[in-house]
């Protein structure tokens, strides 16, 4: 796999490719998370994080990225307790399901994949398309002798 | 010298933008977050969900049994909401009138503020022939089991559901700009009437001197100052009590500062079908719970759905389980159940300026999630689903309080003339101010609240209507 990261690591990214795979193991249909290639675009998913909370996330996947893989499946089954426990144990599960699992869920329904993947992506499994029509304002946008309006002219302008 | 500076462009700070430089002050609008329009709004879930929302998507309650979402973007929160905007019932404001002795909060009084938004605000409900199977479903089963509903009003103008428009999309942004948000309908009128805006601009604190304020923050790396006659703090929950309490000179005249928070609790619940039921399609929310029974016991039910990836993160599980769910995306239904929470959270801030929301639920909260756990899995068997999913992710649907409006500044932050106790040159009428949670979609009458701020803002009598907007020029 290509590494494209600038912000983590080989090893976290082996990281978060292992919690990948266990969240998303691929069914058949449904690609595995390592398969589709999404972790490619992983910097996006993160790069806005505060900067404590990326730490902390970079810390995580590191650590994972050194572990065999079951026991990364072993701390995602534990993950996924949490929102059912009490007390500091709970919590921390919690904080760490949202995180672990918010990243590669992000990634694997990003609609996005890695450069080398030419099959379906896990949004055109589901059948997942939208849209909004929009020729109509592109058309009066387009017509405009002032230029575009609404909300576009708000940020003319801006420093 | 401007006349004002507004610390924020959501649904309170772009009105009263509006507001003001319609009454003829200058203001300049700060906003931290980035300026997008409909045709640069992120294009799909997975961007928005990073580029849109403080945190990077998501931020948590401090036992991480909450995650909380907020714009951050130009037009704030209006431009990622539903665009939702019911008036509040006699219930909340009889409920907030007795507990801060504040007159005004009565439906009589607020109820020329919202006519004057009814008159210039395009909004009205999805037509019955645009709901998609999702609403149906909802509307069905309630009829079976003999609760009440209504169709949800919306600010949008001409979403083009006839020719297809799918408006979860408009989730991360509206690109055909038929949602209302205020970067459509507030901040142009106030642009062109010279308004200054300056974005990606995030104050950390705030100065009250006697004749003037100063508000510092930092624009994309550089220190940043400004100055003006008067500010407004339009952060909403989490920003205005984060600004106050890094305001220390003013912090210490606030003991209320940071209590009273609520956030309407939210849990999801799913109902797996046969046929497809598409409820990402079309109009994305049509219809809601219209009961007096449910509301006497403050549960709240809305006709939703989310995109894939908030619908993979609500789904519980992992692995090939998880898988099995998500396969039945288009097969799924969805309700929401919210409380009327009791404010019994609290904001605090650490030194580095992190946010820290407890949330706690008290007995009354609990048993009323259980309510709405037991009414929405009832309404999705009454509808026939095959299949009954419930989430145990919960969300803060609306962050209200962390600055309660009140008459004793020893309970409340913001006196009834939306000025904070002993700083009148600052004032607050968003969410903020909530004293409790209204069980109700809140932006319409954060709107109503803000429009009749407006007016102290300016010197006028609340009910003293501005130039521009008596002429119906606007």
């Amino acid at each position: 796999m290509k590494h494209t990261s600038k912000l983590l690591s080989s090893t976290q990214i082996r990281g978060l490719t292992k919690v990948g795979d266990a969240y998303f193991p691929g069914d058949g249909e449904l690609p595995s998370f390592s398969r589709c290639g999404c972790v490619e675009h992983a910097d996006a998913a993160i790069e806005l994080l505060p900067a404590d909370d990326l730490a902390s996330l970079k810390t995580l996947l590191g650590a994972i990225g050194i572990m065999p893989g079951f026991v990364a499946t072993s701390l995602v089954r534990l993950a996924e307790h949490g929102p059912r426990m009490n007390g500091p144990l709970g919590v921390g599960l919690r904080f760490l399901r949202l995180g672990l699992k918010g990243v590669v869920t992000s990634l694997y329904y990003s609609g996005e994949v890695g450069h080398n993947y030419k099959g379906p992506t896990p949004l055109e499994v589901l059948g997942y398309h939208v849209k909004v029509y929009t020729a109509d304002v592109d058309e009066r946008d387009a017509k405009s002798t002032q230029g575009p309006s609404g909300s576009i002219a708000a940020c003319r302008g801006l420093k | 010298m401007h006349d004002f500076v507004i610390i924020g462009s959501g649904v309170s700070g772009g009105r009263i933008a509006d507001e003001l430089t319609a009454g003829g002050a200058t203001c300049i609008l700060l906003e931290a977050g980035q300026a997008y329009d409909r045709r640069s709004f992120p294009p799909n879930e997975f961007r928005g969900s990073t580029a849109l929302f403080w945190g990077g998507g998501i931020e948590v309650s401090k036992d991480a049994r909450f995650g909380f979402i907020r714009g951050k973007c130009l037009g704030g929160t209006s431009v990622v909401n539903q665009a939702d905007v019911d008036r509040f019932d006699d219930f909340a404001w009889d409920t907030w009138r007795d507990h801060t002795g504040i007159d005004f909060f009565n439906s009589g009084q607020m109820a020329e503020h919202y006519d004057l938004l009814d008159r210039n605000t395009a909004k009205g409900p999805i037509p019955l022939e645009h709901y998609n199977r999702n609403a149906k479903l909802f509307v069905e089963s309630f009829n079976k089991c003999g609760y009440h509903w209504q169709p949800i009003i919306r600010a949008q103008d001409d979403c083009r559901h006839d020719q297809g428009s799918d408006c979860i999309v408009c989730l991360g942004g509206c690109p055909r700009d038929a949602k209302q948000s205020t970067l459509v309908q507030c901040i142009p009128k106030a642009r062109e009437r010279g308004m200054e805006l300056e974005v990606e601009f995030e104050v950390d604190f705030v100065e009250d001197h006697q004749d003037h304020v100063r508000v510092m923050g930092r624009q994309r790396g550089m220190e940043r100052s400004i100055v003006a006659r008067k500010g407004v703090l339009a952060g909403g929950a989490f920003g205005n009590t984060r600004i106050l309490k890094r305001s220390t000179s003013m912090a210490k005249d606030l003991p209320a500062l940071g209590t009273a928070f609520c956030c309407h609790p939210q849990f999801m619940t799913f109902g797996a079908y046969d046929e497809p039921v598409d409820a990402h399609k079309g109009p994305l929310q049509s219809v809601q719970a219209h009961d007096d029974s449910l509301r006497r016991q403050g549960v709240k039910l809305e006709n939703v759905f989310a995109g894939p990836i908030a619908t993979a993160m609500l789904l519980p599980g992992f692995g090939r389980e998880h898988h099995r769910l998500m396969r039945k995306f288009r097969y799924l239904t969805s309700i929401e159940y919210a409380t009327m929470d009791e404010p019994l959270g609290k904001i605090e801030v650490t030194k580095s300026g992190k946010i820290i929301a407890d949330k706690p639920l008290s007995a009354s909260d609990k048993a009323k999630l259980k309510r709405g756990l037991e009414v929405t899995t009832e309404l999705h068997h009454a509808a026939g689903a095959k299949e009954v999913i419930h989430c145990d992710q919960g969300f803060g649907l609306h962050l209200m309080g962390g600055c309660p409006i009140g008459l004793d500044a020893k309970t409340s932050v913001v006196n009834s003339d939306f000025q904070v106790h002993g700083h009148p040159n600052f004032f607050i009428a968003d969410s903020s101010i909530f004293p409790r949670a209204p069980g109700l979609n809140p932006s319409f009458s954060i709107m109503a609240l803000s429009v009749r701020a407006s007016r102290h803002m300016l010197g006028k009598r609340p009910s003293e209507r501005s130039i521009v907007a008596m002429g119906g020029a606007r």
